[in-house]
């Protein structure tokens, strides 16, 4: 048998094993006697499926992953006192089974809580509401983008996609100035995202999958600081920045640093989300970059070693009524740096922009049905539409 | 391939049309989609329900908390707290303990009619009439919501029973409550 194949093998077995685990452990929730749990349970979960058409295209298949698409979380949050908790979060998706977190959470004062384990580091205003039955649209903004968007594997991604899920540890906390101003910090050190030895990005898949352990023996660091003002009963504005460094390789040759900056506003219902992430990522050139890249050296001779991608998106959210909202999203994506011969991407300034327009009718309970138009404005490459209609629920 | 077009259309159409008579439809229940009719609660409450409304819709829908199978009161001082303690929460002390005291209220008020449909369910058709009829004591709830809870740590570190937490002597224990 081929390592390729026992490999295969190997990983359909851990995600049969993840879910029979998960479903024996959900059922263990609910046939276990009340009387019989030591602690407090909360079970709590989500779902989404989403049907994506690409009209422009014969076959969207060939430029993202279209049609049904489901998601599916499920939560135990465990109390074992006031102070201290455990949380973990499976996740099944495009990719199966993953865990999406596993941490234990201790809060020892409003200004010190440290979680350990697997879990979400904080970065950006977006990783607060990631599941998809707490966002308003079907898919994610272009910088989080995780698999969703037309030309996923042009582009390889998003700036950061998330959920970003590592494990390690966070220390962070929040502090009131009077009522109005509230102070946000998180320092963390996790694993960091991964690349091997001769890629030129990252390996978004070993980021899961595989080992969910680190590549190179070296966290990566990162951080968050935001300001919350409550400027009234109904206006609240924040606004934050996030950093994150670290090396891609086993050899820890290739480093990669990741910015971001985000704003919040909320008046009355209506809500305002707008960030800005990018991301500097070095490669290796290799012995030959004259036989490897697309365009020459620079004005030095020397061929650069990294490149950037940045990305933003503003997104409104309007409910109009009980049952029905509105939602309008621009986003983008950017790639600035040299391509190889082989990449699809023909300039050394690649970008995509995307406009979004949908609304979502609100049924009994927690049920959402989402519907969105989505018009793609690439550089290098022809327009193009989709449509989204989807159903979300939260449980 | 305008035949398409206009098949396409016709569908969109229809979803849209679908849509509207969905959002148009009317409710049993005073939980309208995301959101929750309070005109029947008392003052204090609605006014608490609007400090809910805007802080906690912040980070997910209202549908969660408003959706929550939790019966314990001390379940819901943990989870303000966790909430409040949430970056750019927004939530402050203050706000933190005027949310718990909706949610509590709102606990209650879910406990009654779940023990109410219960009752419904196993009383026979005649006394149905006369227990499906019965005005929710408003002054005891008025005087329920209207308590003041409290987030500290020392207020919500024992027994769990909602005894600490303002909730109504008279309230029946939340076992007896859930089905």
């Amino acid at each position: 048998m081929s390592r390729r194949l026992r490999g295969k093998r190997t990983t359909s077995l851990a995600s049969l094993l993840l879910a029979v685990g998960c479903a024996l452990a959900a059922l263990l929730g609910v046939v276990w006697p009340r009387d019989a749990r030591s602690q407090e349970h909360n079970f709590a979960g989500s779902l989404q499926a989403n049907y994506m058409y690409v009209p422009t295209e014969k076959r969207g298949r060939d430029l993202s992953l279209d049609g049904m698409s489901t998601e599916l979380s499920l939560k135990v949050a465990v109390d074992f006192t006031d102070n201290i908790s455990a949380n973990v979060k499976f996740c099944y998706s495009c990719h199966g089974v993953e865990l999406g977190m596993a941490f234990v959470d201790v809060r020892m004062f409003d200004e010190l809580n440290i979680r350990v384990g697997r879990f979400n580091p904080g970065f950006g205003d977006f990783s607060l509401r990631h599941d998809p039955a707490n966002h308003r649209t079907s898919d994610k903004p272009l910088p989080y983008d995780m698999g969703r968007m037309l030309r996923l594997a042009e582009f390889n991604l998003g700036v950061l996609p998330s959920p970003y899920v590592d494990q390690g540890i966070e220390i962070n906390g929040t502090h009131w100035f009077g009522d109005t101003v509230q102070l946000d910090y998180a320092v963390h050190a996790v694993g960091g995202l991964r690349a091997g030895p001769n890629d030129r990005d990252v390996d978004f898949t070993l980021m899961r999958s595989s080992y969910y352990i680190d590549n190179n023996s070296e966290p990566a660091l990162g951080g968050r600081l935001s300001l919350t003002l409550n400027l009234s009963e109904d206006v609240l504005l924040t606004l934050g920045g996030s950093g994150m460094w670290g090396h891609l390789d086993p050899k820890r040759q290739n480093e990669y640093w990741i910015v971001g900056t985000d704003l919040y506003l909320r008046i009355a219902s209506f809500d305002l989300h707008a960030e800005y992430l990018a991301r500097r990522t070095e490669f290796d050139v290799g012995a030959n970059p004259d036989e490897t890249f697309r365009f020459g050296p620079g004005t030095d001779g020397k061929y650069s070693n990294f490149f950037i991608k940045d990305g933003f998106y503003v997104e409104g959210n309007l409910p109009v009524s009980a049952r029905f909202e509105l939602v309008a999203r621009f986003d983008g994506l950017r790639r600035l740096g040299n391509v190889t011969l082989n990449s699809p991407l023909r300039s050394k300034n690649s970008m995509v922009l995307r406009y979004t327009a949908g609304f979502n009718i609100i049924l009994e309970g927690s049920v959402r049905l989402k519907f969105s138009g989505e018009f793609y404005d690439f550089t290098d490459f022809k327009d193009e539409i989709t449509v989204n209609a989807g159903v979300a629920a939260a449980f | 391939m305008t035949t398409e077009w206009f098949r396409g259309l016709a569908a969109a159409l229809a979803v849209v049309g679908v849509s509207i008579a969905i959002s148009c439809a009317a409710t049993t229940s005073n939980r309208i989609g995301d959101s929750l009719d309070t005109s029947q609660y008392p003052p204090d409450i609605r006014d608490a329900y609007k400090v809910f409304a805007v802080r906690c819709s912040r980070c997910h829908t209202l549908a969660r908390p408003l959706n929550a199978r939790i019966n314990d009161p001390q379940q819901w001082v943990r989870y303000v707290q966790r909430m409040r303690l949430n970056p750019a929460s927004g939530i402050n002390a203050k706000d933190g303990e005027i949310i718990l005291r909706f949610l509590l209220y709102y606990m209650h008020q879910r406990q009654k009619e779940r023990g109410e449909q219960d009752t419904r369910v196993e009383e026979s058709p005649d006394a149905l009439q006369t227990t499906g009829d019965t005005p929710l004591p408003a002054a005891r709830d008025e005087e329920d919501g209207s308590r003041p809870v409290s987030s500290s740590s020392s207020s919500s570190s024992s027994k769990g029973d909602g005894s600490e937490v303002g909730m109504p002597e008279s309230q029946p224990s939340t076992t007896e409550a859930t089905p």
